[in-house]
C-alpha cells in the first residue's frame, strides 16, 4: 500500500518536466492548445526498419543482459523455441499478450511484422511478462504465483528500458536516435504517469464510497474526475 | 509465416468442421450486414446510416492524410491520429477544415457523462461491497493482494 501511495506522491512532486514536454509539443504541432488526443502524433518523423524475427530476437536478448545468464539463456530458447506465436495468420485477433496455466511454460500472442519497430518493444515487453510468470512459477505455490497488473508491469516495462537503452547506445543515427529519445519520452508520460492518475482517480474514488458509508451518487461519481485532472497538466 | 490462403480454406472445407462454419464471417461487410437482417429484405435503416458514416469517416481520414502529407513529412503521417480526430470533429486549424463545428469530441463524452458516471459508481460499489465481504480493510487492499484470502 505504502508503494501505491509513494508513487502517486512522487509523480505529483514532478510533474513540472511534463508541463514543458507538453508545451513543446504544443509548439511543434503548431497548435493553439494542445488536447489529449495531440499526444498520440509522433513529433519526429517516423523512421523506416526492415527487423527480421531472429533480428528482434538477438535485439532484445542483448538488451536484457544484465538480468542475467540464466534469464537470458531461458528467454532465448523459450523464443527461438514454441513460446511465441509470432505472426499474422487468418483469424488472429490482434495485439499481443502473455498467458500462462502453473506447471506450464509462458505463452506469447502477438504479430510481428518486420517493417514495425514498435513490434520490437512488443516482444521485449511480452517476453517480461513471460520470465516474470517463469520465475514465479519457480518460486511460488499454485495459490500466490500469480500477480496483479500493478506488479506484472513492472516486468514488462522494464525490459522496454532496459532495450531503449541499448538501441541509444548501438545507433549513430541521429533520426533513430531521435525517434527512440522520443518513444521513451511518450512511454514515461502514458506509462508512468498516465496509468499513475487512473491509480490515483481509483483511489480516491473507492476511497469516497468506503467513506460514505452508503453508495457513491451518480453527480459524486461524474465529479471525481476533476479530482485527479492536475496530473493530466495542459492536456485539456 | 502466415497459413497459405488455399490451405486454410482446405482446413475449412473440412467435414469435421461442418457445424462450425459461419458465412457472415466470410462475407463482405455491406452484404453481410444485409444476410444479418434477414437476407431477403433490405438492411435496417441505421445499418446503412452506419456504413455510410464509416465511409464519411474513411474519407475523412484520406482527406486528412492529404492535408498532412503537403503540411509535415511524410515520414509523420503514421500515427496521425489528432489530426484526424481534429478533422473529423471540426477542431482542424483554417486551412486544414472549416473551424466553428464545435468540440464534439469531448461533447460526445459530455453527453453521455451520467450514464458513464452511473456504471463507474455501479462498479465501484461492487468493489467495496467485495472487499467488505471478504474482510479486507479496502477496496484498494482488496485489489492489490486478491491472493492473501481472509
Amino acid at each position: 500500500m505504502n508503494v501505491y501511495d509513494n508513487l502517486i506522491a512522487s509523480v505529483r512532486a514532478n510533474l513540472q518536466p511534463l508541463y514543458r514536454y507538453l508545451e513543446l509539443r504544443r509548439r511543434v504541432l503548431g497548435l493553439k492548445e494542445i488536447h489529449a488526443y495531440d499526444t498520440n502524433v509522433p513529433i519526429v518523423p517516423n523512421i523506416e526498419t526492415d527487423v527480421s524475427w531472429d533480428e528482434a530476437c538477438d535485439k532484445v536478448l542483448a538488451a536484457l543482459a544484465p538480468l542475467g545468464d540464466e534469464y537470458v539463456q531461458t528467454l532465448g530458447a523459450g523464443l527461438r523455441g514454441r513460446w511465441c506465436d509470432r505472426y499474422e495468420n487468418k483469424g488472429k485477433r490482434s495485439g499481443a499478450f502473455s498467458s500462462s496455466s502453473y506447471g506450464n511454460p509462458p505463452f506469447i500472442m502477438m504479430n510481428y511484422k518486420r517493417d514495425v519497430f514498435t513490434d520490437v518493444y512488443t516482444l521485449a515487453h511480452e517476453a517480461g511478462h513471460s520470465m516474470h510468470t517463469w520465475h514465479s512459477q519457480r518460486t511460488q505455490p499454485f495459490q500466490t504465483y500469480d500477480y496483479p497488473i500493478f506488479l506484472a508491469e513492472v516486468a514488462s516495462t522494464f525490459n522496454e528500458e532496459l532495450l531503449t537503452h541499448y538501441l541509444i547506445e548501438h545507433t549513430e543515427d541521429k533520426a533513430m536516435r531521435a525517434y527512440l529519445i522520443n518513444r521513451q519520452i511518450d512511454d514515461i508520460r502514458a506509462t508512468v504517469i498516465r496509468q499513475t492518475m487512473f491509480a490515483e482517480f481509483e483511489k480516491i474514488a473507492h476511497a469516497k464510497e468506503e467513506r460514505a458509508n452508503r453508495s457513491l451518487s451518480i453527480p459524486s461519481a461524474a465529479s471525481i474526475a476533476s479530482c485527479s485532472r492536475p496530473t493530466s497538466g495542459r492536456t485539456s | 509465416m502466415a497459413i497459405p490462403d488455399d490451405t486454410f480454406e482446405a482446413y475449412l472445407r473440412d467435414a469435421v468442421l461442418a457445424a462450425w462454419q459461419v458465412p457472415l464471417r466470410k462475407t463482405p461487410p455491406a452484404e453481410a450486414a444485409h444476410a444479418e437482417h434477414g437476407g431477403g429484405t433490405p438492411a435496417r435503416p441505421g445499418i446503412e446510416r452506419a456504413q455510410r458514416a464509416s465511409r464519411d469517416l474513411l474519407a475523412a481520414h484520406e482527406r486528412g492524410h492529404e492535408v498532412r502529407r503537403d503540411r509535415r513529412r511524410e515520414g509523420r503521417r503514421a500515427g496521425a491520429v489528432a489530426i484526424e480526430l481534429r478533422l473529423v470533429h471540426g477542431q482542424a486549424r483554417p486551412g486544414i477544415a472549416e473551424e466553428g463545428r464545435g468540440n464534439q469530441f469531448y461533447a460526445e463524452f459530455d453527453a453521455h457523462k451520467f450514464t458513464v458516471a452511473s456504471t463507474l459508481a455501479s462498479s465501484i460499489k461492487a468493489d467495496v461491497f467485495r472487499a467488505r465481504a471478504r474482510n479486507y480493510s479496502s477496496a484498494r487492499e482488496g485489489a492489490l493482494f486478491y491472493d492473501d484470502v481472509r
